[in-house]
């Protein structure tokens, strides 16, 4: 009863309870949802067997959002997609690692168990809401869908189960919502319906592939904010795919900085944005115009010269290094060490820190 | 001297004949006509825009997709033929010249698409698509023709082992910056720039705006940059109209829009773009709802429905754009 009065709403009961009891902030360490582990993906193609994703190592914390960052070709989407085992095998084959789920490798999974898995315990919403919703089934088809496989539920306690999780994303009129279908809906609505359906049976972990990039700026804010407020009311955990800076200032708590299938950097959030410490890093923030900051008066916008590599043309040693303004010799052959700094901070590099 | 007629302004105020000059221009698509249903009402995507662009001026065209601004560039470069209103463009009316004479105009305004893969022919060799705009506009002399679009090339800052490979064989920025040099080729006043970097990765975008902002410097062009980013948009342009569901709605210089903004529908703008410095924390919450429905649009003001300032006029009056500090449009009740 106490705790009662110091928060109306569930959530604040919950993380005000938190608060109150130094017990639990003091021994809880914050534990790993998803573990990922020397993670190695490779497509074969006409043109041999191409790496994608080269090693990459990162966990997920209970209630954390994280994101991953990278531009197109970098291997976001493809490490992303591989945790549910989503990618076809062939092309796609997972040469190593391990991607621990509350202490089961899902890699050793078989199919039946990753259906029981998927859209229960873990889900996804994709980048483009037209392409990831069916066209001719109606809303309500298509979320009752994942309820009646997931729980036992009936179909009319589906449908109402539909319409409160419409309601829970702020969609209007949601009972009349049910029977419409994909394309009567806008951009901003048919992604969230595509939150509502991923959130139907209350997730531990919900992979985001770029759920804002489809989007107007406006729209934008308004999928944040709510991603934002359901994470805090069901304490589920986030890992966000994206390749704007902008979307992780928002909405992120740590991030990863992905290029040419490796991890170059990772962090909390706000310290990374403000003190990159890998030149790629250092690039892309610098390469976006801040409000305000830059003059017209022929200042030139910083930019990373030269091109995203592609799969079969990635570079030796430090992949970055034919980009990068600071490369030195060693860039050229060697892998660059994993760095550590304080608070949390990885990142690889030959330079020596401080030298940005 | 803004003289004002309907929901238009001209805003030139003696500094010599403008560039470019578009006065109420309007562009209505009909739905197709289902048979035995009475014919739709038309969709209003431009509905009377009126703006001018001096010589050597960049002039940002900013909101949200489907408010019209796409529709706009194509309309004023007569791609789509408008459904009302004048163009002038170095003093010629281009609403009322035959194609012929057009097609020959099109050599001082230019266009660069959004998506570079979908604006070039997959078929055809880089060299071949830059020699293109020489063929159609006269010169017939082959080793001229190549020797030009070799210079483009390099002006555009690829190199010249490009001149043979085909459009699969670039990757997007280095596509786009054919597609820039295709635009550039006939030395145009006016250049059309339509997202040209939204398609793009973030590292190549500032490859690409430093590129024509280089160009503008070299081969003094105008541009019209539509954007829907609003941190390229003030980097990049002088003035700035922001556009809402078929209508401009707040037009100024950029520090004017940037620093005082003073449509609701601009502050909500400015207010959504994520700050990389102050963080995760936002100043005020989103605004809520939809652009309206084109096929139903409501009466009154367009942004009503999403409006946190709205009152009992906007729902009954559309607002005209007026001039309520010098050089400052704001098409608002509130401001006026």
């Amino acid at each position: 009863m106490f705790y009662y009065s110091i928060g109306n709403s569930k959530t604040g009961f919950i993380k005000d309870q938190v608060r109150l009891n130094p017990f639990i902030v003091k021994t809880k360490m914050p534990s790993r949802e998803l573990d990922i582990q020397d993670l190695k993906i490779s497509f074969s193609t006409p043109r041999g067997k191409l790496t994608a994703v080269n090693g990459i190592s990162f966990h997920l914390n209970q209630g954390e959002t994280l994101a991953l960052v990278g531009e197109s070709g970098c291997g976001k989407t493809v490490s992303a997609l591989s945790i549910l085992r989503l990618l076809p095998e062939p092309p796609a084959e997972i040469l190593s690692g391990k991607i621990l789920f509350s202490g089961q490798n899902l890699l050793s999974l078989n199919a039946k168990a990753l259906q029981n898995l998927r859209g229960r315990s873990i889900s996804m919403i994709f980048q483009d809401p037209m392409t990831s919703l069916n066209p001719v089934l109606t809303i309500g088809e298509q979320m009752a869908e994942t309820l009646l496989r997931h729980t036992p539920m009936s179909r009319p306690e589906a449908l109402q189960k539909s319409a409160d999780l419409l309601g829970k994303v702020e969609i209007p009129s949601p009972k009349e919502k049910l029977k419409h279908y994909p394309h009567q809906l806008s951009g901003g609505m048919r992604q969230r319906v595509m939150i509502a359906m991923a959130l139907a049976c209350s997730p531990r972990v919900l992979i985001a592939d770029e759920p804002t990039t489809a989007l107007d700026v406006l729209i934008q804010a308004q999928i944040l904010e709510l991603l934002g407020n359901l994470k805090r009311e069901t304490g589920m955990s986030i890992l966000i795919i994206t390749h704007d800076l902008g979307v992780v200032a928002e909405i992120a708590q740590r991030v990863l900085i992905m290029y040419a299938g490796e991890i170059v950097e990772s962090g909390p959030a706000q310290a990374l944005l403000d003190d990159p410490r890998h030149p790629y890093t250092r690039g892309l923030i610098a390469s976006v115009p801040k409000l305000g900051a830059l003059k017209k008066t022929g200042t030139r916008l910083e930019e990373i010269p030269g091109n995203v590599p592609s799969l079969d043309q990635r570079p030796s040693g430090c992949a970055f290094h034919p980009r990068c303004n600071w490369a030195i010799e060693k860039c050229k052959t060697q892998k660059p060490p994993l760095r550590e700094g304080e608070g949390q901070r990885q990142w690889r590099c030959h330079l020596e820190p401080g030298s940005l | 001297m803004a003289l004002s007629f309907g929901t238009g302004i001209i805003m030139n105020k003696g500094k010599g004949p403008a560039l470019l000059e578009v006065r109420d221009l309007k562009k209505h698509f009909l739905p197709r006509k289902r048979f035995l249903q009475e014919q739709a009402p038309p969709v209003r995507a431009v509905d009377g825009i009126s703006f001018t662009l001096q010589a050597g001026e960049t002039l940002g065209l900013v909101g949200e997709s489907g408010c019209g601004k796409s529709t706009a560039a194509r309309t004023l470069l007569r791609l789509i033929e408008p459904t009302s209103g004048q163009i002038s463009f170095c003093g010629k009316n281009l609403t009322d010249i035959p194609e012929t004479e057009m097609r020959a105009l099109r050599r001082e305004m230019q266009i660069i698409f959004q998506d570079p893969y979908s604006s070039v022919n997959p078929a055809r060799r880089i060299g071949r698509i830059l020699q293109e705009p020489f063929e159609i506009h006269g010169f017939q002399n082959k080793k001229e023709k190549t020797e030009k679009a070799a210079q483009l090339l390099e002006r555009v800052g690829l190199p010249p082992e490009h001149f043979n490979r085909y459009p699969h064989e670039l990757s997007g920025g280095q596509l786009q910056r054919v597609g820039i040099a295709r635009a550039i080729a006939l030395n145009p006043k006016l250049v059309v720039a339509d997202e040209p970097v939204s398609a793009l990765d973030v590292s190549i975008q500032a490859q690409i705006i430093n590129l024509l902002s280089d160009l503008k410097e070299q081969l003094d062009i105008s541009y019209l940059f539509i954007s829907h980013d609003m941190g390229v948009v003030e980097y990049f342009c002088d003035r700035v109209a922001v556009m809402y569901f078929g209508k401009i709605v707040e037009l100024a210089n950029s520090e004017q829009i940037y620093n005082s903004p003073q449509h609701p529908y601009t502050t909500a703008l400015l207010n959504a773009i994520p700050n990389l410095e102050s963080g995760r924390i936002k100043q005020e919450a989103p605004i809520k709802g939809d652009i309206p429905d084109p096929g139903n649009p409501p009466q009154g003001c367009a942004f009503q429905s999403r409006c946190p300032l709205k009152e009992k006029q906007c729902a009954e009056e559309i607002p005209a754009l007026k001039e309520i500090a010098p050089g400052h449009y704001a098409a608002c009740f509130l401001k006026q």
